[in-house]
This record gives C-alpha cells, sequence and structure tokens, in this order.
C-alpha cells in the first residue's frame, strides 16, 4: 500500500457515495454523498423526517441502501468494523429485564471487548448508583445515559449519537454537551445527528444540513451556521425602500419584513448602521426605523431549511 | 458459535418467563406420561383379558414409541420459548442493537438456529429420562430396540422449534406468534393433512403438512398399526430434512435482506 492510499484511509472515517433510500415510494435519501474527516465532531443537522436517522442505519447495515456505496475506515464496512464505532441509534435498546450492568455486559461480548469498564463508563454518564436496577425501571433520560455508556464501553476511536440529548433534563443535556466535547478533547470522532441547531452549534465542528433526504450544504460550522448581520429599517414608501436597499453593495440578502419595514442581511461583522442610513438618504429616502436585530437561531434553521 | 452461545445465555439467564416455561414443560412431560401409565394401569387391573392382547406401551421396547407421542403433544412450551426468545429482540428493538453492536446478520440468525437445535435436545433428553422411568416403572427390562425413535423424536422436536421461529421472524409480535403458532399446530395442521389423506385416500396427507410430516413418525399407541394410509418412513425422513434446510435458508434469507 502507498503511503498517501493508507494517509487516505486514515484520514476519512466515513465516506458516503450518492447514497439512495426508498421505503416503497417514499424517498427517504435521495442521493447524499458526505466524507467525515478524523478527528471532527461532525453534526448532522436537519429537521425530522429528514433523512438523518436513515442515513445512520444505512451506516450501521441495520437498513439496505437502494442505491450507492459506504467506506468506513477506507473500506467496505462489516460487522468487525461496527465493533470500533460505539453507535447510539434512534432510541436506547436493551433488555427490558435486565440490569444496566447485564446489559452493558453484553452489549461488551458482542464487540469482543474482553475486560470491559463497566463501572467506569456509568460513572461517566452518573448512572453508577442505579447500575443494579432493572432498565425497565429507568426514566426516559436514564435509558438514553445507560445508551450513551454502552457507546463508551472499549473506549472506540468513533462514536455516533443519534439525538443524544433527547429525553433528557436541561441538567442532563449540560452534562452530556459537556462529555461529548471531552470525548472530542481526547481526539475521538463523533458523528452526531440532531434537530437541534444550538445544540450542534455549540458541540460540532463540520456540519452537514440534510433537507427531505438531500444534502443542501456541509462544511466547517463556522463557515455553514454562519450569522449575517441584520439590519431592521422602515421608511414612509416601503416599496421604495427595498427597491434602493436591493442595490446596496455587499449586502447578502433583502426580505421584507412587516409594513412598511424590510430587513437587510451582511456578513458577520460587516453590518454599518451609519453607511446603510447614509445610502438610504443619498437615494432620497428618509429613514424612519433603523435597527440591528439578533437573528435566532430558529430563523437561521427554518432559513436554512426551507 | 462458542461466544455466540454464550451471549444469548447472557440474554436468557435472568429472564424469568423462560424459566417459568421451561419448568412447566419438564413437569408435564413426566405429569402427562403419568397419567397415561396410571390410566394404563387401571385398565389392565379391570381387565386382564386387555392386557394379555396390548403389548404393554409402556414396557421396553414399546415405550419409546409410546413416551415419544405423548411428550410429542407438549412441544408448544418449547415452541412458545422459541417464540418468545425472537420476538422478544423485536420487541425491544436489540436485533438491530446487537448488529450495531458487531454482530453479523448472518451471526444473529446463526445461533438463533442453533438455539432451536439445543431446546430440541433438551426436548430429547426430557424424552429418553421419561421413557427411562416409565419404562422401568412397568416392570420390563431395558433393550436396545427402538432406539432410532430417540432420533425420531429429535427430528419432530426441531421441526416444531423451527417452525415457532419462522413464525416469530416473519411476524415479529409474540401473541399473533403464539396464537397462530398454537392453533395451526393444534388444529390446522390435522385438519389439512387429514382432508387431504381421506380425500385422495393415501398418506399424501402426512407428507404435505409441514408439522403432520414430523409428528407422523410417531404411530398413536395402542391402535396405530391398525390406521389406514401409513406413511413410509422413508419419505417422511426425506421431507422433513428438505424442510429443516427450507427453514434455515428462508430464516437466513429473510433476515439478511430487510431492513431491521
Amino acid at each position: 500500500m502507498q503511503w498517501s492510499t493508507y494517509f487516505h484511509y486514515m484520514a476519512h472515517v466515513l465516506e458516503v457515495n450518492n447514497l439512495v433510500k426508498h421505503y416503497g415510494r417514499i424517498q427517504a435519501l435521495k442521493g447524499v454523498s458526505l466524507t467525515i474527516p478524523k478527528g471532527t465532531v461532525y453534526g448532522i443537522l436537519g429537521p425530522n423526517g429528514s433523512g438523518k436517522t436513515t442515513m445512520l442505519g444505512l451506516i450501521m447495515n441495520i437498513l439496505q441502501p437502494t442505491s450507492g456505496s459506504i467506506q468506513l475506515f477506507g473500506e467496505t464496512p462489516t460487522a468487525d468494523h461496527r465493533k470500533k464505532i460505539g453507535t447510539l441509534l434512534e432510541t436506547p435498546n436493551f433488555y427490558h429485564y435486565l440490569s444496566a450492568v447485564q446489559n452493558l455486559r453484553i452489549a461488551a461480548a458482542i464487540k469482543g471487548v474482553s475486560n470491559p469498564d463497566i463501572d467506569g463508563v456509568l460513572e461517566r454518564v452518573n448512572l453508577l448508583q442505579r447500575k443494579d436496577s432493572a432498565f425497565q425501571t429507568y426514566s426516559l433520560g436514564m435509558k438514553q445515559r445507560l445508551a450513551i455508556a454502552s457507546c463508551l464501553i472499549g473506549n472506540p476511536e468513533v462514536m455516533v449519537f443519534d439525538e443524544p440529548t433527547n429525553g433528557l433534563d436541561p441538567v442532563g443535556i449540560a452534562e452530556i454537551r459537556d462529555l461529548i466535547k471531552k470525548l472530542a478533547h481526547e481526539g475521538k470522532t463523533i458523528i452526531m445527528a440532531s434537530h437541534l441547531l444550538d445544540e450542534v452549534e455549540k458541540v460540532c465542528t463540520h456540519v452537514a444540513i440534510l433537507k427531505k433526504g438531500e444534502l443542501i450544504a456541509s462544511g466547517h460550522v463556522d463557515e455553514i451556521l454562519a450569522h449575517d448581520d441584520v439590519v431592521e429599517v422602515g421608511a414612509a414608501n416601503g416599496a421604495a425602500l427595498m427597491q434602493a436597499l436591493r442595490s446596496m453593495p455587499l449586502n447578502t440578502g433583502v426580505h421584507e419584513a412587516e409594513a412598511g419595514k424590510c430587513s437587510i442581511h451582511f456578513a458577520p461583522g460587516t453590518a454599518d448602521l451609519a453607511a446603510v442610513n447614509k445610502y438610504c438618504f443619498d437615494q432620497g429616502i428618509v429613514l424612519n426605523h433603523l435597527q440591528q436585530k439578533k437573528k435566532s437561531l430558529e430563523s437561521k434553521f427554518i432559513e436554512l431549511t426551507e | 458459535m462458542k461466544s455466540l452461545l454464550q451471549i444469548e445465555w447472557m440474554k436468557i439467564r435472568h429472564y424469568k418467563t423462560f424459566w417459568i416455561l421451561f419448568a412447566l414443560f419438564i413437569i408435564s412431560v413426566f405429569g402427562l406420561n403419568m397419567i397415561v401409565f396410571k390410566v394404563k394401569q387401571a385398565i389392565d387391573e379391570a381387565d386382564p383379558l386387555l392386557k394379555a392382547m396390548t403389548s404393554g406401551p409402556f414396557g421396553f421396547p414399546e415405550v419409546w414409541k409410546t413416551v415419544g407421542w405423548l411428550t410429542g403433544w407438549l412441544l408448544y412450551f418449547p415452541g412458545f420459548i422459541m417464540i418468545f426468545l425472537v420476538t422478544n429482540e423485536f420487541t425491544y428493538r436489540t436485533h438491530r442493537q446487537n448488529i450495531i453492536d458487531g454482530w453479523s446478520r448472518k451471526q444473529f440468525v446463526s445461533v438463533k438456529l442453533v438455539m432451536a437445535a439445543i431446546l430440541a435436545a433438551i426436548c430429547t433428553l426430557m424424552m429418553v429420562l421419561a421413557s427411562l422411568v416409565f419404562g422401568f416403572a412397568s416392570g420390563t427390562s431395558f433393550s436396545v430396540s427402538n432406539l432410532e425413535f430417540i432420533g425420531y423424536f429429535f427430528l419432530t422436536s426441531y421441526t416444531y422449534m423451527l417452525f415457532a421461529f419462522m413464525l416469530a421472524l416473519f411476524l415479529r409480535r409474540a401473541a399473533l406468534s403464539v396464537g397462530i403458532f398454537f392453533i395451526y399446530a393444534l388444529i390446522f395442521d390435522n385438519l389439512i393433512s387429514g382432508f387431504i389423506s381421506g380425500q385422495t385416500n393415501t398418506p399424501l396427507g402426512s407428507y404435505v403438512a409441514p408439522l403432520q410430516v414430523a409428528d407422523d413418525l410417531f404411530q398413536i399407541p395402542f391402535i396405530g398399526k391398525m390406521l389406514p394410509n401409513r406413511p413410509e418412513l422413508w419419505i417422511l425422513l426425506v421431507i422433513i430434512a428438505a424442510w429443516i434446510v427450507f427453514y434455515h435458508f428462508i430464516s437466513l434469507r429473510k433476515f439478511e435482506k430487510q431492513d431491521l
């Protein structure tokens, strides 16, 4: 094997090529291609039903692709590759009548981890004091924690978390996000699906945005989720104002707001209220409203996925 | 395979339903044979003439056939166990998790098929123990003839376990699988078989119904020799083998191809 090929293999944990999945007539994934480099915290962001879980299910071989290909660690995926990945997919799946410890022993045995540090992983998710309780007595949040503990068994280099903070209370959410950050700090590659923009923004280094089974953007979080500066302006003649703003240099978009008002977008950190005011005045428009707005994450997300 | 079986053992070791059904099955094997054994004794005492005519179904070597036939009626219990071992995985969605954690789909199915064989072997062991107990209890001495019925009983049990496994794998739900397994095995299989044999006046019905073919390795004791349309043993064995191969093939294929 050539060094360059070897390096390529090591550099990519996951490569997905033109992946298509149909459920009968429903197209859940419409040809998604994605590369996840080693050492990243890769968020897969999308609203419910956008195909996040379907994509992870295909990668983990619990769904069969309609077409397209997947490579794990630069190779065609086998069961042995999955042993090296800690995965929480969709829901925590455990034997209800067994305790946390008994369930984790089974997961460890399947992964081929000979001396699993069961107490250690339960400690990391704050579940040690309930380790001998049956899974069926757990709350939703505890089930989720156990599923994350199960991902940590054998200290894998790659972890896949599908909606990791699902069902957790605010404290639990903060703890799990901290844990994911710590894992990232330890150099793990983490693939995380989420419908929460704010979560992806706080935790991830990279993001891919899925919408109705299509990949609409991917790359560094800073690039993809950059917040435009938004300035809201108003004038007596709304239509003239809108037309004037459209021709203003450096704007990244003009949208109509409420009656007589509109918003103009600029690249992050470049909005200048005085310049907007002067420009409008030079065009013969006197502003009666001028305000810089903070854009909510929700509106950003809706904009990205609409 | 050894490590796969160790993991299956971890799943059932603390599973109460499994052990309760298992205990009931063992008690029933000895219980049912005991009831018939006692009734037979009572009839014999009331009518010594009849005793002289019949060959003593609980004495060696006839006891293998008698106990095998009676115990065959109890194979529903291990069948239910087999169903629960599979439908539990679907209910808890652990069939997905096992794959996610690093089993191949083939390993998941293979270890369950081996579990079916182990359950069948345990059923056979119970049949052997019961045969020995009642054989000696009827005052006869051990003889080596008819020991092939131990093998036949294993085939019958294995056919039942695989049939239960198939139902569970395709239906995925416990209550539905148990209901259909019980009603089909008790009524419909016999109905189909009897209808075809009756209409054609041949043993054809024994050959085409999937469970009857295994049941018919054991003829009804006391009157078995008088029944019309007795199926040929070698045809039964060939058809059972074909069914077993079919069950293996179709279950592996189903689980390897489908979305889980």
